[in-house]
């Protein structure tokens, strides 16, 4: 084991803590509508903020996903803090699967 | 020095030391091994909830958001080894050069976080903007998941072509580390795409800044702004009063972009170890 | 009930760029099990132990240099044999990017067989090597099996000679030569100075 006791580890704080708790908005997906989200990717083209991100549920060894299997792949909500409540997400999905309420 | 130079430079960059690179091929199993299930298998979603932790957090409160950070800056859901939560390093593309020239083999893969934010696959090389460093590159197959899109072997020339190329695009160049002493990959980033500089410029931790500032020299600077289009960081600035560029070095991440994207040379790389006040802004 | 983006999902096609097959990229035992059989350091030690009977000093070495560095050339002879023999997944990756790069012949493929023979003949799991670049292959040996039985064997004056160094650098020369690569084996550390050996193969 490595003594790091030494190290002056760096911690930037780009994140003004007076000021929490902070209120951002709820977005809800269904997700027994969005089934196959990184073969449709609408949502995530449409923000302009970058708020969605995809990810694959099935990660396993020697096994490759097909996104257009429903339920492979999950699209979920990271970056609440950016959304800036545009309904473009809304607006765009095919399954009428995105709410956001505040 | 950074962090890093200090637990493993052995009196050089880390990242320049080839002692840091993926180095054995085989491991042989014990006899009463078991099956072991692996990081991403238990908690595919990993990088992701890390992210979302910490918007909920915030939520919640400055207490809560703290100790969510610190579980990060401890690195209990990220990499065994990444001291304070960093796993990867921004480095100008001289060093990248350098680094491609040493490590082997090299190979083009699909970012990872661009599959993620945006769902595109890098499925040409030509589209590629990650590179696998290392032995452990050769057993790729193991995760054609995580690799979708497939592995392009590149010799050093060749990567080095890549970089410059990624370059002249605007990418910021970082190295990633995967385990201690372990330098597996060179990423070209940009905000707000890249969860690692996301991470970063939003929440404070996973990219240390590189080893060099760079410094303007305002004879040679003729205003034309390049430099404040390329900067990811929000570093670099056009002084309008006297229109030429203007450089935080407290922001300044030591990426170079600025730097290769000067059509005068009127912006150079200076070490940060020359600059007293700046040791200990990483 | 499937939904209308399934329906469209369903339309088009997409390409899975790997047919995923049950691969191992791990080293054949097979063929560790063959060469532990024929190099194993007990057989060679007796061998040398037999050679030096009655001799002192220099001639030590002398009879070292000869009965290691045979041993030591046929060891990486037959390891390059076998290891061609016995392919594993990770191998034929690296053959594939070194005939995409026309790199990696050294240090990688060299790599590859320097670990076999040690991993096939040895006590550990995992040969530590300390740099692999295009110019150095680097690798440290520590808690050596051959050099253990030869205290047992010939006592500790007699290894504290380290005849069996003589087995190492045949090893790494003998591969060298395979793939016709301008290289010197130095050695950077002795397990009698410094508690481990440690091979340096520098391309010239």
């Amino acid at each position: 084991m490595v003594d790091r006791s030494h190290l002056k580890v760096p911690k930037p704080t780009p994140v003004d803590l007076t000021k929490l708790p902070l209120k951002f908005p709820k977005i809800e997906i269904d997700y027994s509508k969005c089934t196959v989200p990184f073969w449709c990717k609408k949502c995530l083209q449409a923000c302009s903020q970058l708020v969605f991100q995809v990810y694959c549920k099935q990660l396993a060894r020697l096994k490759e996903s097909d996104p257009r299997e429903p339920g492979t792949y999950e699209v979920v909500t990271v970056r609440r803090d950016k959304c800036n409540m545009c309904n473009k997400c809304v607006e765009v999905c095919p399954e009428d699967a995105i709410t956001i309420t505040y | 020095m950074c962090i890093y130079c200090e637990l493993w430079g052995d009196g050089m960059t880390w990242y320049l030391n080839p002692k840091n690179y993926p180095r054995h091929m085989y491991t042989l199993p014990r006899p009463d091994a078991k099956p072991r299930a692996a990081a991403g298998e238990a908690n595919p979603g990993g990088y992701i909830n890390a992210e979302r932790a910490l918007v909920d957090a915030m939520e919640k409160g400055p207490e809560e958001f703290e100790a969510t950070l610190k579980a990060m800056r401890d690195g209990a859901d990220l990499v065994q080894g990444c001291v304070g939560g960093f796993m990867g390093q921004a480095v100008p593309l001289r060093d990248a050069e350098k680094m491609v020239e040493m490590a082997n083999p090299l190979g083009l893969i699909a970012c990872l976080c661009r599959k993620a934010m945006l769902a595109v696959e890098e499925r040409s090389r030509p589209e590629t903007t990650c590179m696998g460093l290392g032995v452990g590159m050769l057993k790729w197959e193991r995760w054609p998941e995580r690799y979708k899109g497939g592995v392009h072997w590149v010799s050093s020339d060749e990567a080095k072509e890549w970089l410059r190329d990624l370059d002249t695009r605007g990418f910021m160049h970082s190295l990633m580390m995967f385990g201690p002493r372990f330098i597996g990959g060179i990423c070209n980033c940009d905000y707000p795409v890249c969860d690692a500089l996301a991470m970063r410029l939003d929440f404070g931790f996973n990219m240390l800044k590189g080893h060099h500032v760079a410094m303007v020299d305002h004879d040679l600077c003729n205003g034309c702004g390049i430099c404040a289009q390329r900067c990811q960081f929000g570093a670099l600035k056009m002084n309008v009063t006297i229109d030429k560029a203007n450089i935080d070095q407290m922001r300044c991440f030591g990426c170079g972009l600025c730097e290769t994207g000067c059509p005068r040379q009127a912006i150079s790389l200076v070490e940060k170890a020359k600059l007293p006040a700046l040791q200990e802004v990483w | 009930m499937a939904t209308k983006s399934e329906e469209e999902a369903k339309k088009t096609a997409y390409p899975l760029f790997v047919a995923p097959r049950p691969y191992s990229f791990e080293l054949s035992t097979e063929m560790l099990e063959l060469l532990r059989k024929e190099f194993d350091p007990p057989i060679i030690v007796a061998k040398f132990a037999e050679a030096v009977a009655g001799k002192k000093g220099p001639e030590i070495d002398a009879v070292g240099e000869k009965v290691f560095g045979e041993y030591g050339e046929e060891w990486m002879r037959r390891t390059l044999q076998l290891g061609e023999e016995y392919p594993d997944r990770t191998y034929e990756m690296l053959k594939e990017a070194a005939d995409q790069t026309s790199e990696l012949v050294f240090p990688l493929v060299l790599q590859r067989f320097i670990e076999i023979a040690y991993l096939s003949t040895q006590q550990f799991r995992i040969l530590s090597i300390v740099e692999n670049w295009a110019r150095r292959l680097v690798y440290k040996v520590t808690d050596c099996y051959t050099f253990k039985t030869l205290q047992d064997k010939c006592g500790s004056e007699a290894a504290s000679l380290l005849p069996c160094r003589h087995a190492c650098l045949a090893m790494c020369r003998t591969g060298c030569q395979a793939w016709n690569l301008d290289a010197t084996v130095d050695m950077d550390a002795t397990m009698v100075k410094d508690g481990y050996c440690q091979f340096a193969i520098n391309r010239i």
